[in-house]
């Protein structure tokens, strides 16, 4: 089959009608009534937001490898984000058995009894954040509240200074929407962080202490130790990964909830209500616009050919749209029954890890911030978007007033 | 059609129709079973599909491999000897008629 046979999508994730236009064009290309076509932009890609086929992409890795394969040594796969990064994450950008095995070192810090542990960390490191700006009532919700209260928590879990969080904060956020040539690009604060990552696996590799980073430093997969390399990539990943997202669902939560105060009462007071809650926020606001895979052989997926070497985007954005799966896909329910059924973790084996963190981080957030800063409003003609939603849908701003108040009691917090 | 029964932590029965092929987490999320979360849809990495399995059908369940032996350490209400992650009990017709308990909680 020629290219010329294809149905084809003039589709850039990247560009500013998608930035502007991501749910008409999520709609539009649902009522074609095959959510499957290929895009000619970053070298071509096939576009995919059919729920079940997202679900078998996800999941048949013998098909759809998520390698990066940059120095062309092994399946020739092109990664998971287009367009193709030349940094190579060891973790999301591997197959089973490596990828079982690598995960297998990171899973024990994200079971239930770990997260026991992270819940009152995570209140702890709010509290302070709310503290240090309660007293002058108005904030940024993103710098003064919700970056440091997920950059310390995900740095807890690795064993990491979390004192030291505004370089890998800064990393991971500024890095997320800002392109590598822009002067305001982090390369300093990335620099620091990456040096201080492979001086902290090293010297946790002759004394380990229990934590993330001593998994990494002193586990093995399929026998052998992880390099360091391959180590310091999978603590990248979780900062990268750990919490700009976490930061992202949680404000664009805050954004409605703003809007709808009867709604935020019961988000804040209904523990079942607020969980169904932040399935349908993270169903309609995803933060990852978007994973790929690469076809390692020739393939069908609902009924088109697809060849191998191709690659396919998993568009989770439009994925948690499929009205065949979600009725209404554009209206926002917090109690759809089915709103768990949101792709925005991915699905299958590189279904995203800390995923029960982040709602726990969720959960405290959305019951605590509304009920401390008290009457706060979000200034909606000043809160600032991502200049791009390629990678992330996400803010760079959201101020907030509110009535001052005392600073939390922080013993009471935890 | 192969069927499993989930007894509660509080002691309430419910029996439902699964699909060779579906696991008893599948089964359970599918149609709403109050016990079972099933966060990671079946990989592995979250324990939160915890349950109990009746002694007499212990024997019949797949051989626990070591990465479902590690997650059930993390899970949230202790292990017991019969302890399973419901994602890996697949239904068959050899793996019919299967009775578990779900634990008092998940998270």
């Amino acid at each position: 089959m020629s290219v010329i046979d294809k149905p084809v999508i003039d589709f850039d994730h990247w560009s500013p009608r998608y930035r502007a236009n991501w749910e008409q064009l999520a709609a539009d290309f649902h009522a074609t009534g095959q959510p499957l076509a290929w895009s000619p932009h970053h070298d071509g890609f096939w576009v995919l937001a059919d729920w079940a086929a997202v679900h078998h992409v996800a999941s048949d890795w013998e098909t759809f490898t998520s390698v990066n394969d940059v120095d062309g040594t092994e399946n020739g796969g092109l990664g998971q984000v287009i367009p193709r990064q030349p940094y190579r994450l060891f973790l999301g950008e591997s197959d089973p058995p490596l990828h079982t095995g690598r995960r297998k070192l990171e899973t024990p810090f994200f079971t239930p009894k770990a997260l026991r542990r992270w819940r009152p960390v995570t209140r702890r490191f709010l509290a302070e954040a709310l503290n240090s700006v309660i007293e002058t009532g108005r904030a940024d919700l993103i710098d003064d509240i919700l970056v440091p209260t997920t950059a310390r928590t995900t740095l807890h879990v690795l064993g990491y200074d979390t004192g030291a969080w505004r370089d890998p904060a800064d990393v991971a956020h500024k890095g997320t929407f800002l392109t590598y040539d822009d002067p305001g690009y982090p390369h300093g604060q990335q620099k620091r962080m990456r040096e201080a990552f492979r001086e902290m696996l090293t010297a946790r590799s002759k004394a380990p202490t229990g934590d993330l980073i001593s998994a990494l430093a002193t586990g093995l997969v399929e026998g052998s130790p992880l390099s360091l390399d391959e180590a310091e990539s999978m603590m990248n990943a979780l900062v990268f990964g750990g919490f700009d997202t976490t930061v992202s669902a949680t404000a664009s939560a805050l954004i409605w909830l703003d809007q709808h105060p009867a709604e935020a009462a019961r988000v804040r007071e209904d523990a079942a209500y607020r969980a169904n809650a932040i399935e349908e926020f993270l169903r309609v606001r995803p933060p990852v616009t978007h994973l790929s895979r690469t076809a390692v052989k020739d393939t069908e997926l609902l009924g088109q050919k697809i060849t191998k070497g191709e690659r396919v985007m998993m568009w989770l954005a439009a994925t948690n749209r499929d009205p065949r799966h979600f009725p209404n896909p554009d209206v926002i329910d917090l109690e759809r029954d089915n709103a768990r059924d949101n792709v925005s973790f991915s699905a299958g084996h590189h279904r995203c890890l800390g995923s029960p963190l982040a709602k726990v981080e969720m959960n405290e957030m959305l019951t605590t911030i509304g009920a401390h800063l008290a009457d706060m409003k979000v200034d909606h003609s000043a809160v600032s978007a991502y200049p791009t939603f390629g990678a992330v849908i996400g803010y760079t701003e959201v101020p907030v007033t509110f009535t001052p108040g005392k600073p939390l009691p922080l013993d009471e917090t935890e | 059609m192969p069927k499993v029964t989930y007894t509660s932590h509080a002691g309430d029965t419910r029996t439902l129709d699964g699909a060779a092929g579906e696991s008893v987490m599948q089964t359970a999320v599918r149609n709403g079973v109050p016990g079972i979360t099933g966060e990671c849809g079946g990989v592995l990495s979250c324990a939160t599909c915890h349950v109990f399995v009746d002694e007499t059908d212990l024997d019949r369940c797949p051989p626990m491999n070591e990465l479902e032996d590690e997650m059930l350490d993390g899970a949230a209400q202790d292990r017991e000897p019969n302890s399973r992650l419901s994602c890996q009990l697949v239904l068959s017709d050899d793996l019919d008629d299967l009775h578990v308990t779900t634990p008092e909680f998940q998270d």
